[in-house]
């Protein structure tokens, strides 16, 4: 009897465990009132009172997001203070600006950026930068603070922690938009929500989420009878350093979604996580499928290129026989277009299962270069 | 009159114990899997505290945190069944404390109630930590520059940031890479002024705050020679002493446990001599 009862008491905890997918957890989501707490990753939307709302961002520190106008609630320091809807916006990320076209403000709001003119794909930052709307900062390691300062933002949306100081000085609000630890692809989907409060922009937010929750929902109906489960690997070896993406990041989670085998499931931490080189190259000899960092601008024309330029993994197994994907140019700059990156790899990964499809995001590189 | 008698030794009995730890196990059990696979739901409550924690993710993930919550209400009744328990236990030593043959023999007999004691101060301190820490995230310092702090009042200057870097050869995957940083924090208020070294693992107090190294940057000497800075978390954390205090007493019990288990064994020890002396003699 107390056996039983033992038994009964652990299948009961269990059950309440919380066991079930998150997928579940993103359908009761998509359904929720705006007005409730929501944790992205690291992040977090907490709204209160009055239509304010507080944001945790990847670094831990806390925001509350305010109507314009109105007269800023006790207990917060004037830093944390961000008046909504954001007007003027600098943004250190593709991924974040890419977002900021999601929510359709991207022109209204953006006026400072830290890539070139020719390193941009988002046709409307171009214009921006032909219009003078929007500045080039500089690097992301030498930003020119008095261009910064003439931009006149009210947000910055960074990576970058050193800068916190500089910007409070100005007088601005600085978001940290990444966290240490690899957005899983849940976090990525729900990211928008993250950002969407700072401009009124929720139904935006919502619209895009659907609109990736329902890709995403499509590649497991498409890949759920596929009969192959390819072995994938998504990294690069540069000059000193290993860099993977991890199992924890939506990549891997994406991968494994999609029937196959992310060989770097196990590897836990940050997007471009450094393993060692046996590690990578244990793996290589396994994987059918090896999705490069390096875009052709970097090198990746070819495999023959590819192991030109780094002889240790000319003996990977995508490189002899198997396939190997580099991004092109936009890929890293079209988050606005989640749901068909997600595609798209799911596409690479089971060909059979999305036949004619041709790919936007990635190239397949050939054996050799064509010759000139 | 009987019926709290009753309910006071039912709150001290060992069985009750058995049963708290039992259902501790098993609810930890249950955590493992929320916990494994949802670490971010859980890291905020350091920040945030218990209370904030348990209104935002606590409540609308409770499929995942239920158990957390059961854990605390576990761990309290713990704490009532030690205390009922011990306290039993020390008015039952302090009523017969004549039959002790040295006062020494009777204080050193109170050593496990001393640790359990401890044990409790260490769980309030924990307890008063997560409910009134205050804690100021992602405070950033660069070289040369200060932070100024409202609630407590000081300001916090880093006036010079050191960074090893590894140099030898023979770990090829460690070249240039930081194995090492201090950063020399002075501190000040209206009424003093501290100059400290802040370190992994080497926090600065200064009552009533304590900072703690999270971060720091640039990881690898050369390439793209990024800015100079630490990151720092700031706590205001009343707990702390309790818990000191708890750990103190604690290693002081366990001191005592073990100086009278010594005493003990050498009695044993002289007894067993004395009988063996004493066949000896008879055999004789």
């Amino acid at each position: 009897m107390k056996n039983k009862l033992v038994v009964m008491l652990m299948g009961a905890l269990l059950m309440m465990s919380g066991c079930t997918s998150d997928d579940k957890q993103d359908a009761s989501e998509t359904k929720a009132d705006k007005t409730s707490f929501m944790s992205i990753g690291g992040f977090s939307v907490n709204p209160i009172d009055k239509g304010w709302v507080e944001v945790r961002d990847g670094a831990g520190r806390e925001f509350v997001l305010i109507p314009r106008g109105e007269t800023p609630p006790a207990g917060y320091e004037p830093r944390q203070i961000i008046y909504t809807p954001v007007q003027r916006v600098v943004a250190y990320g593709s991924f974040d600006i890419a977002i900021l076209k999601a929510l359709g403000v991207i022109e209204d709001v953006l006026v400072g950026v830290t890539a070139p003119k020719k390193e941009w794909a988002i046709p409307e930052v171009v214009t921006g930068m032909e219009k003078g709307k929007i500045a080039f900062l500089g690097n992301y390691n030498a930003i020119d603070f008095e261009r910064l300062k003439q931009s006149e933002p009210e947000l910055v949306m960074t990576w970058d922690m050193s800068i916190i100081p500089m910007v409070e000085e100005m007088g601005a609000a600085c978001v940290i938009t990444t966290t240490p630890v690899a957005m899983c692809l849940n976090a990525r989907m729900h990211f928008v929500k993250f950002i969407a409060p700072f401009f009124n922009r929720e139904k935006q937010a919502q619209q895009y989420f659907h609109k990736v929750a329902t890709a995403l929902e499509n590649i497991r109906e498409t890949t759920r009878n596929a009969t192959d489960q390819p072995k994938v690997m998504w990294g690069d070896i540069y000059e000193k350093r290993v860099l993977v993406e991890p199992g924890n990041a939506w990549v891997g989670e994406l991968v494994g979604l999609a029937q196959s085998d992310y060989l770097f499931d196990d590897v836990f931490g940050k997007s471009c996580i450094e393993i060692s080189l046996e590690r990578f190259l244990f793996s290589g000899q396994d994987a059918q499928i090896f999705f490069t960092y390096r875009t052709p601008k970097n090198g990746a024309t070819s495999k023959a290129a590819l192991a030109r330029a780094n002889p240790m993994i000319a003996g990977l197994k995508p490189l002899k026989d198997g396939k190997v994907y580099s991004p092109l140019p936009h890929y890293s700059q079209s988050g606005d277009r989640l749901d068909e990156i997600l595609t798209d790899i799911a596409a690479i990964i089971h060909p059979s299962c999305y036949p004619g499809y041709k790919s936007k995001f990635f190239r397949e590189l050939p054996d050799k270069d064509p010759e000139s | 009159m009987k019926i709290i008698h009753a309910i006071w030794f039912f709150c001290g009995h060992i069985h009750l114990t058995l049963v708290i730890i039992g259902l501790m196990m098993l609810d930890l059990f249950a955590g493992y899997h929320p916990l494994k696979h949802h670490p971010e739901f859980f890291a905020p409550i350091n920040d945030v505290g218990f209370y904030k924690w348990s209104m935002t993710y606590g409540v609308h993930y409770l499929k995942h945190t239920f158990w957390l919550f059961m854990l605390v209400g576990l761990l309290a009744s713990l704490s009532i069944n030690t205390f009922v328990c011990t306290t039993q236990r020390m008015t039952k030593l302090i009523r017969h404390r004549s039959a002790f043959s040295t006062r020494i023999q009777f204080v050193l007999r109170l050593s496990p109630h001393i640790i359990h004691y401890s044990m409790l101060l260490m769980f309030l301190g924990y307890l008063i930590s997560y409910l009134c820490a205050g804690t100021h995230m992602g405070k950033v310092l660069l070289p040369g520059t200060s932070i100024s702090l409202a609630t407590p009042a000081c300001t916090i200057t880093l006036e010079k940031l050191d960074i090893d870097y590894y140099r030898g050869d023979r770990i090829a995957n460690m070249a240039k890479r930081a194995i090492n940083v201090t950063a020399v924090i002075a501190i000040k208020n209206d009424h003093r002024q501290k100059r400290a070294v802040l370190g992994f693992n080497q926090p600065i107090y200064f009552s009533p705050i304590s900072i703690h190294l999270k971060d720091f940057a640039p990881k690898t000497s050369g390439g793209m020679g990024r800015r100079r800075f630490i990151h720092v978390i700031i706590k205001n954390d009343p707990g702390k002493y309790y818990y000191f205090a708890g750990m103190l007493f604690f290693t002081l019990g366990l001191f005592m446990y073990l100086w009278e288990k010594r005493v003990k064994n050498g009695e044993f020890k002289i007894k067993q001599t004395m009988t063996q002396g004493q066949g000896q003699e008879n055999r004789l």
